[in-house]
């Protein structure tokens, strides 16, 4: 039970008007609709005697007089002894807005305000006593061929009834109780929807039960490498066993014999271990992907929370424009991520607007174009491949294709016989751009040549994209596409300057990587043919401001795009895809120019996640400026000739140089060996270095006095070093490091991939 | 009103005499005011630290020095892990992002916020400490964690001047151990520079 201790009175009593008034709002609009279900009635009443009492207990005699009014016409409604009508439902919301203002006021304003609006309270009060307005009932029958919608929806359930004009008789004239049960289920109010499953939780510890699901199945991932790690256990106890039988066969005795059943009695127990480990780890791993998902789940609203404000704006809408609009929401229960929803309202909203203003006909302009009275409109949710697909459509005036044809032509935006090649998605792309508008008449609603753009950027801004379909007389339907979660987005990993930087995918046209053949030079900058397009090439480490990036044979391209064109962003290489748990940057680093949030990989690492229209912005700012230009040729041949790293080989054994020499080689590095130490130091004083790899024991100078008097010069103080040996002991490898060495192999590292992924750690990729 | 029966009372009303009686009547007979009173200020009186007269300090190395920060400023100390740098923000002092159980943290160089030398190449450190509130968290590297020290007053003495001066005013005293003199730092004015190195 929530303690209310620390509430006012007239804080209690908002906060009830404000429920109540939210289900008299549902009900009332349900009412409209069908005015025959006499259920919907009596929460109505139940609504707005709480009101009337718990104004009576505050002393509001404004809202008690109000309230009680509007429960008298509900008991009339219910009794039959008057019928719904589309005036009356006006009346009472406005007494419903009435409520709402006054519970909205500060308690001691409340008397003055009382007075103020005494006038305005008497004529609602005034109006529901008096009888009924004759106009029709507000429930319209429905279109002879209603949109197209799910099968599953209730919209696709109302059986067809025939067109009613206004004029024609009222059926409502029946008795209320004696009318046919609607056929039409409603889906529940999306408050009480989800109300019934919602908990609050506190923010930050939503975040921290994130960040430790996340790192939880981080975890989970690392457990193979352990696993790899007992394999390896487990294949030497193999050799062993197989070296002892073959002393077995050269003529074994009694101690070679116990030490074979000793070896084969760890081998078993290893191998169960092994299977328990096994199941250990699949398990954890799976528990801690679930309990992930369901972390991120956690930030799922229903659907329905976000719209529940649109009946109400639609309906009012509908009727200071003198149209007849039923509106319908499916999918009031779909779940979607807080934060979409709430960047979801305004997009919605000015779409639902512009249909109600343009896209739906006068009741008159649809009678004539044989259609139904009144329009159907339609507001739907649903998950579809990983998507959440949201449509408003309408069965209004369509869009005229030739109307945007010559618009666009009349703004010279393209040429005429360009414009009459475009299909008609392409067309309608053009009602996405700043200041087109094919409206006539410029209203209050919409219609001013704004709205739809700020539609599209609300939505690419959060990583989804929109798009119309239109036919000529049938109707309008604008389809959005949007991530079902903000928390998590699927990225392309890329290298730029040692380091992983993630693209959402959703926000990149592709990647490639691009032979010599496909890049070519203009004017000193460098492009890259994309789809037969020429796109300029940007490098990512500069743009970051980490340096330049160095390119090999082949050139790793992400291709970003929006209506200002392509860019060709350069980065080191591709690292692969994966789903990203986005982390919010820390507040005290401020807007970080290009990033959009952080994340951790699959092995642990911080990743920083693009922000790719800032980059956009910020390139074409810095082009524009002169403060950065595009990749050109001198720098591709110039990162070209730096691109191989110079590593010094200091090794007196010939074989094993030439090993050490072939396996950088091929690495891409450029090498550079010596024989020992005294060769290596004259070496490294007379040339430049990135990394030092050098043996132990050699004549003349041995590699710990090698790395003692490299450290010892401050020109070398932060070169990488590497010793790698045969000696594997550990005062031999506390030797090698206390002398300054970074890393300490034995040359067994030469197999297994420590050696090259230890100088890649070190000094990073040729 | 009668209010509640005195010991007494209750003794003389119970029809078969009960051994807790007693005891229940003791512990229910209501306090006398002065008694209340001088609980209650005894409550209310605030806790006295003994942080005057010892102070627990996490004593590291870094920069060749040997350096120390009380263990209340200090929320863990943990393995090293990967930074990646931070676009446009990383420099000198702040190095960048790293990731501790999921948190991602600021990660910082001790070493250039106090202008000790820079350590010798990438080699690896051996701890992140991490000092800070829950929303105001730094980490840093050091090459060593020496341990958790409790320090008499009597072992602190204040730096001086020229140190006080040369490290940002970072150094709060210097505290006397048995490995050396290690200059205690303060937090508040080591966030303050760490602050000003991400801003």
């Amino acid at each position: 039970m929530s303690d209310l201790g620390g509430f006012s009175m007239h804080e209690l009593f908002r906060a009830e008007v404000e429920t109540h008034c939210a289900a008299l709002t549902d009900g009332l609009l349900a009412l409209e609709r069908t005015p025959e279900d006499v259920s919907v009635i009596a929460p109505l009443m139940r609504a707005a005697h709480s009101i009337k009492g718990a104004a009576r207990i505050v002393g509001v005699d404004a809202a008690v007089t109000v309230a009680h009014h509007m429960e008298d016409t509900f008991v009339r409604i219910q009794k039959g002894q008057e019928r719904t009508t589309r005036a009356r439902i006006d009346q009472l919301l406005e007494g419903n807005d009435f409520l709402l203002r006054i519970a909205a006021l500060p308690e001691a304003e409340v008397a003055s305000w009382s007075v103020e609006h005494a006038a305005e309270a008497n004529e609602i009060t005034t109006a529901l006593s008096a009888p009924a307005a004759d106009d029709a009932p507000p429930a319209a029958p429905a279109p002879a061929v209603p949109p197209a919608a799910p099968a599953s929806s209730p919209v696709a359930a109302a059986p067809a009834r025939p067109i009613t004009p206004t004029t024609a008789p009222s059926p409502a004239a029946a008795p209320v109780a004696q009318r046919p049960a609607p056929a039409v289920t409603e889906a529940p109010p999306a408050a009480e929807a989800a109300e019934a499953r919602a908990v609050r939780v506190n923010a930050d510890n939503l975040d921290r039960m994130m960040r430790l699901a996340g790192e939880s199945m981080v975890e989970g991932r690392r457990s193979p490498g352990l696993r790899q790690a007992l394999g390896a256990v487990r294949t030497d106890m193999v050799r062993a066993r197989e070296a002892l039988e073959a002393a077995t066969r050269r003529g074994g005795n009694a101690r070679i014999d116990a030490a074979r059943d000793a070896l084969d009695r760890a081998d078993r127990a290893l191998v169960d271990r092994l299977g328990e480990l096994e199941r250990f780890f699949r398990r954890t791993e799976e528990v801690s992907t679930a309990l992930y998902h369901e972390v991120i789940g956690s930030r799922m609203r229903p659907f329905g929370e976000g719209v529940a404000g649109f009946p109400r704006m639609v309906r009012d809408l509908a009727k200071d424009l003198g149209k007849r609009v039923r509106f319908d929401i499916v999918g009031t229960d779909v779940p979607v991520d807080r934060d979409i929803l709430s960047r979801l309202e305004a997009p919605l909203n000015h779409i639902l607007r512009n249909a109600v203003d343009h896209g739906i006909e006068t009741p008159a302009e649809r009678l004539a174009a044989g259609k139904p009275e009144q329009a159907r409109l339609l507001l739907e949710a649903r998950h579809h491949a990983g998507q959440l697909l949201v449509r408003v459509s309408e069965d209004g005036r369509g869009i005229d294709p030739a109307r945007i044809r010559a618009k666009v032509v009349e703004r010279g935006l393209q040429a005429a016989d360009v414009v009459a090649r475009l299909g008609e998605r392409e067309l309608f792309d053009f009602l996405f751009l700043p200041g087109f508008s094919t409206a006539r008449q410029v209203t209050e609603i919409s219609g001013r040549g704004v709205g739809l753009d700020v539609v599209h950027q609300a939505v690419v801004a959060t990583g989804g994209s929109v798009r119309v379909e239109s036919r000529l007389g049938a109707g309008t339907t604008f389809a959005l596409q949007l991530p079902v979660t903000l928390s998590v987005v699927r990225a392309a990993l890329v290298e730029v300057a040692d380091e992983p930087y993630a693209f959402p995918l959703s926000r990149i046209d592709r990647v490639l990587r691009a032979g010599a053949d496909r890049i070519s030079s203009v004017q000193g900058r460098l492009q890259c043919d994309v789809d037969g397009e020429a796109t300029g090439l940007v490098d990512a480490a500069t743009l970051l401001g980490l340096g330049e990036t160095a390119r090999g044979n082949s050139t790793s391209v992400v291709v970003l795009g929006d209506e200002g064109g392509r860019v060709g962003v350069v980065v080191s290489r591709f690292l692969g895809e994966e789903d990203l748990v986005v982390r919010t940057l820390d507040p005290r680093l401020g807007k970080v120019p290009h990033v959009s949030a952080a994340a951790i990989l699959d092995d642990g690492r911080p990743v920083l996640i693009l922000d790719v229209e800032d980059a956009l912005n910020g390139l074409r700012k810095a082009l524009g400026e002169g403060t950065m230009h595009g990749m050109g040729a001198a720098d591709a041949a110039e990162p070209a000739r730096r691109a191989a790293k110079r590593i010094l080989v200091a090794e007196d054994s010939i074989t094993v140089r030439e090993v050490e020499r072939q396996l950088l080689s091929r690495m891409g590095y450029d090498v550079t060996v010596a024989v020992d130490g005294m060769d290596a130091w004259n070496q490294l004083r007379a040339g430049r270095f990135d990394m030092l790899v050098t043996d132990i024991d050699m004549p003349r100078m041995n590699g710990i006095e090698l790395v003692r008097l490299v450290r010892a010069d401050p020109r070398f103080a932060h070169l990488p070093i590497a010793v790698v040996s045969y000696k594997d002991r550990d005062e031999d490898r506390r030797a090698g490091l206390d002398a300054g060495a970074n890393a300490y192999l034995t040359k067994g590292s030469f197999q297994d991939q420590s050696f090259a992924a230890t100088v890649t750690g070190l000094v990073g990729t040729p | 009103m009668s209010g509640l029966p005195d010991a007494a009372d209750a003794r003389a009303l119970a029809p078969v005499p009960d051994p807790d009686a007693g005891l229940e009547a003791l512990l229910a007979r209501p306090l006398a005011d002065e008694d209340l009173d001088r609980a209650t200020a005894a409550l209310a009186a605030p806790i006295e630290h003994r942080s005057t007269e010892r102070a627990s300090l996490l004593v590291v190395r870094a920069g060749g020095e040997l350096l120390a920060v009380r263990s209340v400023d200090t929320a863990l100390v943990a393995p090293p892990a990967p930074v990646h740098r931070v676009p446009h923000r990383s420099g000198a002092v702040f190095r960048g992002i790293a990731n501790h159980d999921g948190e991602i943290l600021l990660c910082m160089a001790l070493e250039a916020a106090l202008g000790l030398p820079a350590p010798a190449g990438p080699r690896p450190r051996a701890s992140l400490v991490v000092v800070g509130g829950t929303r105001d968290r730094w980490a840093f590297e050091v090459d060593e964690v020496v341990g958790v020290v409790d320090v008499p007053a009597s072992a602190m003495r204040a730096p001086p001047v020229t140190v006080a001066v040369a490290r940002n005013g970072c150094i709060a005293t210097l505290a006397r151990l048995e490995h050396g003199e290690a200059s205690v730092l303060d937090a508040g004015a080591l966030a303050a520079i760490f602050r000003g190195a991400v801003g």
